[in-house]
């Protein structure tokens, strides 16, 4: 590795020790998953490029004062440092192309790790990503790069507010494995359904299906059906020892949820769900 | 791993996808050949995909624009649905005595 981007790396560690991401990360390892982007795009012997990388966070978010950083990195990588945080996504004032890549890239890893953001920014960066930063991948040419943010972004932004929320709530009943697919699956149709209502009674029928949907994924077919059959059909038989079993999680989910809002949707939502699921299942154990 | 039950509601779902085997097919589209509900259509290519009978795939990076759509999910039915669906539909009704729809392949 060339001296400078180690020296880069040294000091952008020193500044964000004891910082950490929302992840839980060390806040140091989001520079260096930015310089490793760039490097994968092929941009690895722009030494300028990779310091800003490391860097481009320092003057921002640490007290880190600009004149060391100029005094060791010298104007070129400063003045990108600067450029990249100045950066406004609203203005028509000339970026450089080294500043668009960085801001891509940096975007990439945020997207990547958008899972730990409060659903509600997670979506207001998602949209900003769609609008802004897709098309700019496509204009230098970037097409994996804009394939992966387009991807990444469509899947959190959602086509409108509470049908979205809806949506991405009831698949909560889903194995771990099968919802981040039909949540995607289920925008796309969303995203083609013209009306309010159109979307409102596709939302509502999709809610409805779901227990079953999670019973469809989880057991594909005929599964060893007596013993556990016996167990469900006596747990089913009272009101009183169903919710004793179903509370637990419910309130789990809703204190893990990640906001007040997101909680909220979560009581409103999942209790009418899992009631519906019960009624199913007992009218379905009785032929 | 059985067969799917043969509710009225799967077959619907099987005859579109016999009318051109070759076509890929998504949920809402599916949804509006058989004017059934978004909830029953997921839960049948979700037992359709679980035997085997039918497989999906996201589309090609290439068929969505720019436009914000996310990706859609087609659907495709599979040799092995192809040849065992006919059989379910036509053993299931010879156990009513009674004809199977005029789509089913003999």
């Amino acid at each position: 590795m060339n001296d400078l981007v180690e020296r880069a790396h040294a000091v952008a560690a020193y500044w964000h020790r004891g910082q950490l991401r929302k992840s839980g990360d060390p806040y140091i390892t989001h520079p260096v998953a930015v310089a490793r982007i760039l490097t994968e795009l092929g941009a690895g012997d722009d030494t300028v490029l990779i310091c800003a990388a490391l860097l481009h966070d320092v003057l921002d978010d640490t007290d880190c004062p600009q004149q060391d950083l100029r005094a060791e990195f010298g104007d070129e990588i400063t003045d990108l440092v600067l450029e990249v945080q100045g950066f406004a996504y609203d203005t028509s004032q000339p970026v450089s192309e080294r500043c668009r890549t960085l801001k891509l890239a940096d975007r990439l890893h945020n997207m990547r790790t958008a899972d730990f953001l409060p659903a509600e920014k997670a979506r207001v960066t998602a949209r900003e990503t769609l609008e802004v930063f897709v098309p700019m991948a496509h204009q230098l040419g970037l097409g994996k790069m804009r394939d992966e943010l387009d991807a990444l972004a469509s899947a959190r932004r959602g086509p409108g507010g509470l049908a979205f929320q809806a949506v991405s709530t009831g698949a909560a009943l889903l194995p771990a494995h099968a919802r981040d697919r039909y949540v995607e699956e289920w925008q796309s149709d969303l995203h083609r359904l013209p009306g309010r209502r159109e979307r409102l009674l596709y939302t509502l029928q999709l809610l409805v299906g779901m227990p079953r949907l999670a019973a469809a994924l989880r057991t594909p077919l005929s599964a060893p059906r007596a013993l556990t059959g016996r167990c469900v059909r006596w747990l089913l038989r009272s009101n009183l020892r169903t919710w004793a079993v179903l509370t637990p999680p419910l309130a789990w989910l809703v204190l893990d949820a990640g906001s007040r809002s997101e909680a909220l949707t979560l009581l409103i939502t999942i209790p009418p769900l899992l009631g519906a699921g019960v009624e199913w299942l007992r009218a379905r154990l009785k032929r | 791993m059985g067969d799917p039950r043969m509710t009225l509601q799967l077959q619907a779902v099987l005859e579109v996808f016999f009318a051109d085997p070759a076509q890929a097919r998504y949920g809402l589209e599916l949804c509006e050949a058989t004017a059934l509900p978004s909830g029953t259509i997921y839960v049948i290519l979700a037992r359709l995909e679980g035997c085997g009978w039918v497989e999906s795939a996201w589309e090609a990076s290439a068929d969505y624009d720019g436009s914000g759509r996310p990706r859609r999910r087609y659907y495709t039915i599979t040799d092995k649905g192809r040849a065992a669906a006919p059989e379910a539909i036509n053993r299931a009704y010879g156990k009513r005595r009674r004809p199977p729809p005029s789509w089913v392949p003999a």
